[in-house]
């Protein structure tokens, strides 16, 4: 990755323009692969390929606009999730934020490794101890499959999820003092992680700490002590947010206009929550990419998180959501919204520039018969208004 | 029998002794040959009469009869260029081929292209692009589940390959099968398929197919016989390879092979010797993504808004 004996530019002697143009030659590619986090030549009108539980970085690159109600309105690929600086692929900093939504993390920093530790010092320790040294590193700490799920012990330490970075951390390119001051979340995800969810959702077991970490660079936002901007939507997220009553509502919500559901059959891929405890080998049984593990919240224990709602990386809607928040419908007339789509889910505020092929991408693949006729916001999954 | 000198017999010895030892005028492991030094002079990059063109990871063909260059920019139509790297004509950009992720030429000037519209299809065409038929072809049972993600062609044999599921399917121009591989089993020695994937397909004239497989850090060259070559090593030194991608032969039987981490064109010999490479001059290279060669003129799709340069080749 280093050694570039040809860059006048650059830091670290990366051998792409910057950090992530870097990871990018091995995560980025023109057809799906388990790695990859990015599609190179979308078709147009497609989605991209990739649908990882954090979301393709290609979403960034479509745009759209649309007569709406009010005027013209628009969905810049810039609104869709982390806009990592790549220029080698194209990729430039989010020119709408300087900064960190709720932060100061500048924002044409913003890279891979501004969250992922690409060298893999951060590891997890016997009892659950997050360190930059002592055991080694002897195996991934993000799967949680029979196959793939491996414990430290007292002499052997394996990965944090993801190689998510932990307290202290911060490149040593950013100036400024970004520091993190949270450790990474307890995450467990399934080895088979790539795939569309038309058959089966694919189920990350989230543990503890997502929201905390993400707040190493968004900690104001959504917090009633620290609106960002007057008005802010606060909500709350994080481990003191447990779902507490609306775990009920969540196991019984199926799809708008229908509360019959019940809790062995509730959980979706669309809302995760995090399961309120660190254990990593309870986390372990929570994982699954077949369908077979879809309770739902039962303990008391579970919690909203950030990625209840976003995906980490970037999705198919504005604000790196999971679903369309700005749309009546996320489902109309029972068709995927789409300007090639016929009555209801053709109107422009509807469809809102997408195709129907873009929108079932950005719904991971999911048939729209999954949801109601006219299916509204999947905030419904828990307050079910 | 002839009475040899001690000293030569002692020198022979140690020579095969010390089969490492770098023998005179022989590269050591990762080195360029000094007698053969490899160069690619920069000659142009295609532009529009309006300037160069902006753009990466487009898919490459070369019809070396006619000197033309055939550029597919992503989620665009195609683009042909001239001997001197000048746009002189562009077809399907209304969609009405679908959208095209590959294009090859055949001796007659009619094209043949890849083009995704309810699925994987080949599409024949006029040089001006108007389709004139299809290519019905159908992967036998034996090869499993099929869908081409590249093409090429040579002497009347259509290449399709599967680019994920690492397989290959020959056919004639009429899209019947003449040969049908299984890539994984071929080159992958029991590795699974999955996250193995081919990146640099091509076939070069002599009709060896040629492709990369980054994972592995090996080139392979399969020839018309089925016999398969395969070099290539892991490592940053020249000749060694990084994150392997496009791979082309040129008329002369020499492979010339992109590393995109190492940004660099190395030349392997007809033998699969290293022979040398090149950074692409004082611009360098961005992420070579796809070659295409003929003529002495090595053209290379780049990332990066680089677009397509093209270099000269001395010194094979």
């Amino acid at each position: 990755m280093h050694g570039s004996t040809t860059k006048a530019s650059g830091s670290a002697l990366v051998q792409g323009a910057d950090a992530s143009s870097t990871c990018l030659l091995c995560h980025a590619g023109v057809a799906s692969a388990p790695h990859s986090v990015y599609s190179l030549s979308v078709q147009p009108g497609a989605a991209p390929l990739n649908m990882t539980p954090g979301g393709d970085f290609a979403w960034l690159a479509k745009s759209w606009s649309w007569a709406g109600t009010a005027g013209l309105e628009t969905s810049p690929g810039d609104a869709h999730g982390h806009n990592i600086v790549a220029a080698d692929y194209g990729r430039f900093a989010d020119p709408r934020h300087p900064t960190a939504p709720g932060g100061s993390y500048p924002s044409n920093q913003l890279s891979c490794i501004s969250c992922h530790d690409p060298h893999g010092k951060y590891r997890v320790r016997d009892g659950g101890v997050v360190a930059t040294g002592g055991a080694p590193v002897v195996a991934s700490g993000s799967y949680g499959d029979r196959t793939a799920y491996v414990a430290p012990t007292q002499t052997t330490a394996i990965g944090t999820y993801r190689m998510l970075a932990g307290v202290g951390y911060q490149p040593r390119t950013l100036a400024g003092v970004n520091a993190f001051s949270a450790d990474p979340p307890v995450a467990l995800a399934p080895s088979t992680y790539n795939q569309g969810e038309r058959v089966a959702d694919v189920r990350v077991a989230y543990g503890s700490g997502m929201s905390e970490w993400c707040g190493n660079c968004h900690g104001a936002i959504h917090t009633p002590a620290n609106p960002t901007r007057p008005g802010e939507f606060m909500h709350p997220s994080g481990s003191s947010a447990k779902l507490g009553m609306l775990a009920n509502v969540y196991n019984a919500y199926v799809k708008t206009g229908d509360l019959g559901g019940s809790y062995a059959l509730a959980y979706t891929s669309l809302v995760p929550y995090e399961e309120g405890t660190a254990d990593r080998a309870t986390l372990a049984a929570s994982t699954s990419s077949d369908g077979m593990v879809r309770t739902g919240p039962v303990r008391g224990q579970e919690n909203v998180m950030c990625l209840s709602c976003h995906r980490a990386h970037a999705s198919g809607w504005d604000g790196s959501l999971r679903w369309n928040v700005k749309s009546e419908y996320v489902v109309a007339s029972g068709q995927w919204p789409g300007i090639d789509a016929i009555g209801e889910a053709g109107r422009a505020a509807v469809a809102q520039g997408r195709t129907r092929a873009e929108t079932r991408g950005a719904m991971y693949d999911r048939e729209p018969t999954a949801f109601a006729t006219f299916q509204t916001s999947l905030c419904n999954k828990c307050h079910a208004k | 029998m002839a009475r040899i000198p001690i000293t030569l017999v002692a020198a022979l010895a140690i020579a095969q002794a010390l089969p490492r030892a770098a023998r005179s005028a022989e590269p050591a492991p990762g080195e360029g040959d000094a007698r053969r030094p490899v160069s690619l002079a920069y000659l142009y990059d295609v532009a529009a009469l309006d300037g160069p063109i902006a753009m990466s990871w487009a898919t490459l063909a070369y019809d070396a009869d006619r000197r033309e260059l055939y550029v597919i920019p992503p989620g665009e139509g195609v683009r042909v260029f001239n001997r001197t790297g000048v746009e002189v004509y562009r077809f399907g950009d209304e969609g009405q081929l679908g959208w095209v992720r590959g294009v090859a030429v055949i001796e007659n000037g009619d094209l043949l292209l890849l083009s995704e519209r309810d699925g994987p299809r080949v599409l024949r065409a006029d040089f001006r692009g108007t389709q004139t038929g299809e290519l019905q072809f159908s992967a036998p049972a034996s090869l499993g589940a099929f869908t081409p993600t590249r093409l090429a062609y040579r002497d009347g044999l259509v290449y399709l390959a599967d680019t994920v599921k690492l397989k290959l399917l020959v056919t004639d121009l009429r899209g019947t099968t003449v040969r049908a591989v299984d890539l994984a089993k071929l080159a992958l020695e029991g590795a699974s398929a999955d996250g193995n994937e081919l990146h640099g397909f091509s076939v070069d004239p002599r009709g060896n197919v040629l492709f990369t497989i980054p994972t592995l850090f090996h080139a392979y060259v399969v020839a018309p016989d089925g016999t398969l070559r395969v070099f290539g090593q892991r490592g940053s030194r020249p000749g060694l390879f990084n994150v392997v991608g496009p791979i082309v032969g040129d008329e002369e039987g020499y492979l010339f092979v992109a590393d995109q981490l190492r940004r660099v064109v190395m030349v392997f010999g007809p033998d699969l010797k290293f022979v040398g490479e090149s950074a692409g001059g004082a611009a360098g290279l961005v992420i070579p993504s796809e070659m295409a060669v003929g003529n002495g003129v090595l053209f290379v799709s780049q990332g990066g808004n680089r677009g397509v340069s093209a270099f000269l080749v001395h010194g094979r």
